[in-house]
């Protein structure tokens, strides 16, 4: 639900985006007001709370087998975590220094 | 009509789940000997659509809510991060489309998926299948065509 929102603000980016540079520069102004920084802020701690369950669910259901073992559920998870550093690492670098 | 006034009056779990069933692809009955194939319907690819839209939700859309949302305001991106002139050329790329048009459309049907379910097993509304339905996955296929007519667009 609040990843919606997001795909909302993200569309409403892209379209102000599409529409030149005034209609771009009008948007990141709206980006700056206290609205959009507590809905921003809203978002963001619910889908942090959606990654961790999104995470502990994927390490029930998921069972990885190498030859006759199982990977335990401390490694999938592990490897999760990874995972998500690792694609937050690669967005930053694209919005900040690419 | 009839089974619906029937779970309207009285909502009891079987009934429940005979609905929800009815949207679900079904084993044949025991006992046939004829096979059957069942039309298993979309409910599997909205459940991948679901399921893949869940994981672009927890890994990367924190990164981006934190970056747009909150480190532009905050003032703690480099000056010229978001210029237009630098973000349209990035946007430019078919790649970075691409990724974008996934990055906006999965968590819509994720939503739309998971909002289904909520209205009819949450809320107990147990009629209007069909007007869900077409609201909630409406809406997502609506947002996906939107995202890629606007970066068609750019």
């Amino acid at each position: 639900m609040f990843a919606a929102a997001f795909s909302v603000i993200m569309l409403l980016f892209l379209f102000a985006l599409s529409r030149g540079p005034g209609a771009y520069r009008s948007f990141l102004r709206w980006l700056d007001t206290p609205w959009s920084i507590a809905l921003c802020t809203i978002i963001l701690v619910a889908v942090l709370y959606h990654t961790g369950t999104w995470f502990r669910l994927t390490t029930r259901i998921l069972s990885i087998r190498l030859g006759r073992r199982t990977v335990s559920r401390g490694a999938v998870a592990a490897a999760l975590v990874l995972a998500w550093i690792a694609a937050s690492a690669v967005v930053a670098y694209f919005h900040i220094w690419f | 009509m009839e089974r619906q006034d029937v779970a309207d009056a009285e909502p009891r779990l079987g009934d429940v789940l005979d609905e929800s069933e009815r949207w679900e692809p079904r084993p044949p009955r025991r006992g046939r000997r004829v096979f059957i194939v069942y039309l298993p319907g979309l409910e599997p690819i909205f459940w991948a659509l679901f399921s893949a839209g869940g994981f672009v939700a927890a890994i990367l859309i924190p990164a981006h809510v934190a970056i747009l949302g909150i480190a532009w305001a905050a003032g703690w991106l480099p000056i010229g991060a978001l210029s237009y002139g630098r973000v349209h050329h990035l946007v430019h790329n078919p790649l970075i489309k691409l990724y974008l048009s996934a990055l906006i459309s999965l968590p819509l049907y994720h939503w739309a998926h998971r909002f289904r379910f909520a209205i009819h097993h949450q809320f107990g509304i147990h009629g209007w299948k069909r007007l869900v339905s077409v609201a909630t996955y409406g809406t997502a296929v609506a947002g996906t065509v939107l995202a890629v007519w606007v970066l068609l667009r750019i």
